[in-house]
Parts: structure tokens; sequence; C-alpha cells
């Protein structure tokens, strides 16, 4: 069996409850690559997380910032490569020092990295479907990550449970 | 008073002299300038400020003529912004400050934005509203006085300009393609499409760009020919979406506050299909319209220098722990000033 989790969204609130539930297994030191095209619902999805995680303050979109920092129990980076060309740029910001260290590390266009840092513990996928325009397909690919983890099973059913 | 203003918050290294606040030079590097022309390495924040600070400062010194003696204090950005780019403007402040022994001032960037009119030949008269769109930020904020600032609005996921680039982007531009938008939009046929206004019809000072962005998305994948012939009919159908999020909820919070006038400042403030919308709304509603020059309107150092020498004349200063505040929010001066 694959470990892969593909669960299809309806719409953004949707999205955000998946988010939710994703939120729970999330560990100090986990980085996250959420990955998909402008508009897919990175953005959205991290709101998800980063609200369950119990931070109420404004959510929005760190492309031109490049990072925002959440103080919850656990601070959580919201990175975003989308004006980075490569992982030359990533560095000469500064960036692996996001990389080390007891955060969560949420990376909106982690693809963009991805050929010098290979320490992701999921990567998340965002499509559009061809139906219609709200609901999206996202897939949770989990990296370095040991194929029986009970919470991966756990999650699954969480998420078929919510439809 | 002769006050260096340094600023380096996020894609721009700036260096501005003022005295009793009028401008003597203002100097700005642009990071992203050189992307358009393709192969250009955009040298990013830190490294690209650390670069290029020493001499853009040198250069606002040579061009207002002031020996470095003469400088009374340093005003920097403190935040918001990148925290590697702030540490370094804010480091060669303080040694600017240390090694001349004048004071050092850290000045809220957005605070900056406010006050870009100020310089102007006809500042606003406080209390006025000010919007501020840039690719970073979208605010609405109430100015009460120097210092008394209330956060109306703010956007809820994308900021203005952040759209403008994407959609550039969506349409085969490039990045940053925002100001290219509306010169192709010139020739664009407004019927077209019609793309959802965010928030209009709501209560509340709020904005979202991001359903708006995602509606252009969707449109394009459904609509073949979408980009090859009618690419400019989709930038100005978006645009004026774009304009209209940012005109309801702006003159919403104008009617309901008693304000003089408004001031529109940031990248953003540049368009002027913008800036033609906004002046017609407020002025129709006996306000003033402000918005500077479009090299005060995006970020730079005179702001910066501006402020810092209105907080000098408060009796303000910070000391050599000033610190960089990558999440600064404007609302910290704002508790300070609650009426």
């Amino acid at each position: 069996m694959s470990n892969t989790i593909i669960v299809k969204s309806r719409g953004i609130e949707h999205t955000g409850e998946i988010a939710g539930i994703f939120a729970e297994i999330l560990k100090p030191g986990d980085a996250i690559s959420l990955e998909g095209e402008l508009g897919a619902g990175k953005t959205v999805f991290v709101k998800g997380i980063v609200r369950s995680l119990g931070y109420h303050g404004h959510v929005t979109s760190p492309t031109f910032i490049l990072a925002h920092e959440y103080k919850t129990e656990t601070p959580i980076f919201h990175l975003d490569c989308f004006r980075l060309r490569n992982e030359k740029d990533f560095l000469s910001i500064g960036f692996d020092d996001y990389l080390s260290g007891n955060n969560i590390l949420l990376v909106e266009w982690g693809n963009v990295i991805s050929e010098y840092f290979d320490g992701w513990a999921w990567k998340v996928k965002f499509y559009f479907n061809q139906e219609d325009d709200n609901s999206r397909t996202i897939e949770f690919i989990p990296c370095n990550i040991p194929i029986d983890n009970e919470e991966i099973v756990r999650m699954r059913q969480a998420m078929i449970n919510l439809k | 008073m002769i006050v260096l203003g340094i600023e380096t918050s996020c894609d721009e290294t700036a260096a501005a002299i003022l005295q009793d606040g009028a401008v003597l030079s203002s100097i700005v590097s642009t990071h992203w300038l050189h992307s358009k022309y393709g192969g250009v390495v955009p040298e990013l924040a830190s490294r690209a400020h650390l670069n290029l600070l020493p001499m853009i400062i040198t250069q606002a010194l040579d061009e207002s003529e002031i020996d470095f003696d003469k400088i009374d204090a340093v005003a920097v950005t403190k935040g918001p912004g990148l925290i590697g780019a702030l540490l370094v403007g804010i480091s060669i402040a303080k040694a600017i400050a240390y090694a001349k022994n004048i004071p050092l001032i850290g000045v809220n960037h957005l605070e900056g934005h406010l006050w870009s009119a100020a310089l102007e030949g006809n500042p606003p008269r406080p209390p006025f509203l000010a919007l501020l769109v840039s690719g970073g930020h979208t605010l609405l904020v109430g100015v009460q006085a120097f210092g008394q600032y209330e956060l109306i609005g703010q956007t809820r996921d994308d900021a203005a300009g952040e759209a403008f680039d994407k959609v550039a982007v969506l349409c085969g531009l490039g990045y940053p393609g925002g100001a290219e938008v509306e010169k192709l939009a010139a020739f664009g046929n407004m019927k077209y499409h019609q793309f959802p206004v965010s928030m209009r019809g709501q209560a509340g000072f709020d904005f979202s760009f991001s359903g708006l962005k995602t509606a252009v998305s969707n449109f394009i994948r459904r609509t073949p020919d979408a980009l090859d012939n009618h690419r400019n009919d989709l930038l100005v159908c978006f645009q004026h979406a774009a304009i209209e999020s940012l005109v309801h909820p702006t003159c919403r919070a104008f009617d309901e506050g008693d304000y003089n006038g408004l001031v529109l400042s940031g990248g953003v403030a540049a368009n002027n299909q913008l800036r033609q919308r906004l002046s017609g709304e407020i002025e129709k509603r006996d306000g003033t319209f402000h918005s500077p020059e479009p090299n005060m309107c995006t970020d730079n150092a005179t702001m910066i220098a501006w402020v810092g020498w209105q907080r000098l004349l408060n009796g303000e200063r910070d000391d050599l722990s000033l610190c960089g505040r990558p999440d600064l929010p404007l609302t910290e001066i704002l508790e300070k000033g609650r009426r």
C-alpha cells in the first residue's frame, strides 16, 4: 500500500478542515513543502494549520515579505519560495537557518529548493479539478517517515470520515 | 536638525538626508529592477543590502552636499520586514550613531508610508484616512494625529500588489509585472468578462484578493484563447475588479469616519486608474485626495527620516539595543495613541 494520501476538498472551508487534521500529526522540527499552481490553495491550507494550532491573528500570503512567524506553542514559520529561483537564492537570504531547529516549517513553493533540501517530513501537493472551480485534489506524500506509521493510518481515516 | 534615514526592510536599499523635514537627497536602489531583463541575478535581501548600503549612504551624503559630521541623528526602519534585511540597516545605523555619538531612532516602516504625503506641497491635514497598498501590505488606517493611528481594515489573504504581480505571472508577463498590467489593460475591453469584486456590500473594512486571483486562474484554464487573443481584455477586467475591491471598503470607511481627506500610498498607488477612481470618490465627498509622487509611494528612506525626525522632536530615541522586528505591527503604535 502506498503511503500517499489523496483527498478531495470541496472548497476553501473544507481545505481548512483537512489542514486541521493534518496539523495534529505535526511535530517540532517538521518541514512541509506545499506545492501547486497559483490559486491552488496553499495559503488557505496554511491558514487551516495555523488556526488549528491556536494562532488566531491574521494569516496572509508571505510572497512579498518571504517569511511570516506565528507564535504558537511550537513556533510556526511560513515561508514562500515563489520569488526565489533556486536553492542559491534560498541560501543567499539565510533561509537555511530555518531548516534546522525545532519549529514547524510550512514552505509554499518548496519544490523550488527540493534539489538542495531533502529533509521534508511531508510534501503536500494541490491540484485543480476539471469538473468544478472550487474543489481541489490534495495529495499528502510522507517523506522520511516509516511506512507503517500509525499516525498516517489514523490521519487517512480522519480525512475520510470528514466527508 | 539634519537626519539620515535608512530603509532596508525588503527589496529596496535606500538612504535619505532631511534637514528640518526638507529633503536634501533621497537614493533608492531596487534589487528587482534588473529581473525583467532576464539573466541578471537579482541579489536578494541581506547580501544585496550589505553590498549596496554603504554606497547608497555615501551617494545620499554627496547629493545633499552635507558633510558626514553634520548629521545630527540617524533614523532606521526597525520593522516590519525581512529580519536579515532589517538587521543590515539597523547595524549600520547603530555603528554611525555610536561612532558619531548622535541619537538613533527606530521607525515603523508602515508609519513611514502613512506620512509619505507629508512632504508634498499640499500635505494632508489630520484626521485623515490612509490606504497603504503595496506588494506586501494592504492596510486602511485612520490617522488622528502623529502617533495616533487606528487600524481600520487589512487584507485577509493576498496583498493588492501581490494580486497584480501574480495575475501578471498568470498572463505570462513575468515577475514582478504589476506595473505592466496597467499599461496593457489600457488596450483592453472592459466588457470581456466580469470578475468578482470582493467584500462588496459586506460590513467591515477588510480586503481580499485571493479569490480574484483564483478566479482569473480558473478563467484562463477554462478559456483556451484567453491568453492568445484576449490578454489585454483579461487584464483590464482584472484591474477593474481589483480597484473596485479597494475602493468600496475605503469609501465605506471614509463615510463612517470623520476625515479631512485620503492618503493613498505604497507601490500600487502608482496605478493611475486607482488614483483617478479614488480621487473622484473622495472629492465627491468633499475630502482632499493625496497621493505622493510614485518614487515616494514605493519604499524609500525619506519617509523613514521624516517620521524619525518627528519622533526625535518629541524627545524619543532608541539605544544601541535596538532590534529588528520582522512582524512589527502598526497596532503597537496604535496602543500608545488610542483615543
